[in-house]
């Protein structure tokens, strides 16, 4: 099953149905597979049926704040769902099948290579809390400074059944813990640098694999691309793994649909969900003027021009084309 | 159903493709691809990304293709209280369907037409050992009432319980009715072997049935602006058969009420398949004319033609 997080805003609707788009028609098995999307609060009669075409089934989380909905994800598929959870934000669209990544026996999310807590905060932290090291850990707070705990991007998490009810459970009181720590004026507590509160569902998530003990299958870069990455503009297909699901947060236009990226085999796969997008919404998509139109290519004004024309003339010119036609078919008796 | 050419890809992946982005509730049901014969990986492969199983199954022993369709009778999981929903390939979903979905009966849109007349139906029937049904069945085009259950086979809504017995039904009077068993009249009648052996295997079985109405299944040739029988309500599975672009986009209906759902699909494929250009609702001017510069440019250009090109198989097996 795949589930959703997305929030109440414009964008946010628009990115969760470019993701129900994505899904249902570059998924694979996640096609065929209920898919549930997440707001705060229902959205609009559009947007619902949009979604509802889609087979997505909408839900209100109630007013939860994003790191504490989160987990509700994987509450939720706890209680009704089957087999394994495919949680996504809603600004991920997939372009391959990630129901092929799972792993029964771990949880699997892309680790990220450094932290917005240093060696030491996390240090002081996990003794706080009393939470175990891990040498799983891959990322790092400087040079040569691995942290002691698995710290996984939270936008792509593939979960088997069994790990979800504990995991929800310990990632939600490691978010209230971060919150607490990060908004209250008489905290006790080791101290936390501010600009890392913006993180907090993911800094409570690596608590809660850590307190739960879940153990960890690292995903493939490809299965959460982020294409804004440098020097991606100087690589080829050949050296990016199996793209299966893309970030597209940093990269909408202002008519809400994802920008052409640095990495260009990847933009003729985003546009044509742009003009699936606009289909489902029925409007009209507009791929002129965009940087790099790689996918569609829509035909220059004249030729528009030229074809609404083209009728009246052929019809004029009909009656020569078929006397040639004619001449051609006696020369070839 | 489906066959391993291009043209016979395009209806199948319409009709994935229809689903999963306007199936509603259906979006996410399991789909099944069943090839004749033999299969091309690559468009396999196409399909699987839009969660469809693909399967290779051997032709059925009958001299008309149409009848290939009872393998989808057997060669499709289904879970208790399942529906089988079997579609031909020139099938497009419209819109959720899951209304029409059975419990108890078997569901189906009669025919428009039918092959035999009510005398040559008696014939039929005697002739097999049956008995005609007690309330004649009215044609849905014609109005022609006729005294045997005569469906369109193209959309079936079979409820799993009901898979089985039916096959088995259904087999004996394709069997029953082909060349070398029954004299079927070749030009009018043998066309339609499948679907009136359906009819009869009804006629034989207490297989219950129902008849809907064509917003369950409407073929998007027929024009349905002049004098109609039944008009029908909103229209959630359209049939197609050859009415469709080379590119696989569909042509678009005579019945203009299906014109704006017709242009949504057309615009999801285009984008789907990356076609390009604007494709909003076509007009059917617009459509007709750019068929005439085909025919001229061909005409130009083309080698001479003594006969029209075959096409293997019928689209609606």
């Amino acid at each position: 099953m795949t589930a959703c997080l997305a929030d109440n805003s414009e964008v946010g609707a628009r990115m969760a149905l470019m993701l129900a788009v994505s899904v249902r028609n570059l998924g694979g098995q996640l096609s065929s597979s209920p898919l549930q999307i997440y707001f705060a609060s229902s959205p609009g009669n559009s947007v619902h049926r949009q979604l509802e075409r889609l087979g997505a089934e909408v839900t209100s989380t109630g007013p939860l704040k994003r790191p504490a909905a989160k987990a509700r994800l994987l509450q939720d598929h706890a209680e009704r769902g089957t087999g394994t959870l495919v949680a996504l934000d809603a600004g991920i669209v997939v372009l391959g099948d990630l129901a092929c990544e799972a792993n029964p026996d771990a949880l699997r999310g892309l680790p990220q290579h450094s932290t917005p807590l240093s060696g030491e905060e996390w240090e002081a932290w996990l003794e706080f809390r009393g939470l175990p090291r891990s040498s799983a850990g891959r990322a790092t707070s400087g040079p040569g400074r691995q942290v002691p705990i698995p710290y996984l991007s939270s936008a792509v998490l593939v979960v088997p059944k069994r790990f979800c009810n504990d995991l929800a459970s310990s990632w939600e009181a490691q978010t209230q813990a971060f919150t607490e720590a990060f908004s209250s004026a008489g905290w006790n507590g080791p101290g936390l640098p501010e600009s890392a509160s913006a993180f907090t569902d993911e800094l409570a998530l690596a608590c809660a694999v850590a307190e739960t003990g879940t153990p960890v299958d690292p995903l493939p870069p490809g299965c959460n691309f982020r294409p804004c990455r440098e020097y991606l503009e100087i690589s080829g297909i050949g050296q990016v793994g199996a793209l299966k699901a893309v970030d597209c947060r940093g990269g909408l236009t202002e008519d809400g649909f994802i920008e052409p990226t640095q990495f260009l085999p990847l933009n003729p796969d985003l546009e044509r969900l742009n003009r699936m997008t606009a289909a489902h919404l029925g409007t009209l998509y507009d791929s002129r003027g965009r940087n790099d139109h790689a996918g569609a290519r829509p035909a220059p004004d004249v030729f528009i021009t030229l074809r609404s024309h083209a009728g009246r003339a052929l019809r004029k010119a009909a009656p020569w084309f078929l006397s040639a036609a004619g001449r051609r078919a006696e020369e070839g008796l | 159903m489906s066959q391993p050419y291009r043209d016979w890809f395009n209806r199948v992946f319409a009709l994935a493709t229809s689903l999963r982005n306007l199936g509603g509730s259906c979006a996410g049901a399991p789909m099944y691809v069943l090839y004749v014969a033999w299969m091309d990986e690559l468009y396999a492969s196409l399909l699987q990304s839009l969660g469809v199983t693909c399967r290779v199954v051997e032709p059925w022993p009958s001299t008309r293709p149409h009848t290939n369709k009872l393998r989808m009778l057997e060669s499709v999981e289904l879970e208790p209280g399942g529906v089988l929903v079997a579609l031909d390939c020139d099938v497009a979903i419209l819109d959720d369907f899951s209304e029409a979905l059975p419990t108890t009966t078997l569901r189906a849109t009669p025919a428009w037409e039918s092959p035999m007349r009510p005398r040559r139906w008696l014939q039929v029937i005697d002739d097999m050992g049956l008995r005609p049904a007690l309330t004649p069945f009215t044609m849905i085009g014609t109005g022609e009432k006729v005294p045997a259950p005569y469906f369109n086979s193209g959309v079936l809504f079979i409820p799993q319980a009901l898979v089985g017995p039916m096959r088995e039904a259904w087999a004996e009077y394709v069997e029953r009715l082909d060349v070398g068993h029954y004299e079927l009249d070749p030009e009018t009648e043998l066309y339609y072997l499948d679907q009136i052996a359906l009819s009869l295997a009804l006629l034989k079985t207490e297989v219950p049935f129902e008849a809907i109405g064509q917003e369950w299944h409407l073929h998007t040739k027929k024009d349905l602006d002049g004098a109609a029988p039944t008009s029908p309500g909103h229209v959630r599975i359209a049939e197609y058969h050859r009415w469709v672009e080379e590119d696989g986009l569909l042509k678009p209906p005579r019945y203009a009420a299906l014109g704006p759902d017709i242009a949504r699909l057309n615009a999801i494929l285009a984008a789907r398949k990356n076609i390009p250009g604007d494709h909003g609702a076509p007009t059917r001017l617009g459509v007709f004319t750019k068929a005439a510069v085909a025919r001229a440019v061909k005409r130009m250009t083309g080698p001479l033609r003594t006969g029209h090109d075959g096409q293997a198989g019928h689209p609606g097996t």
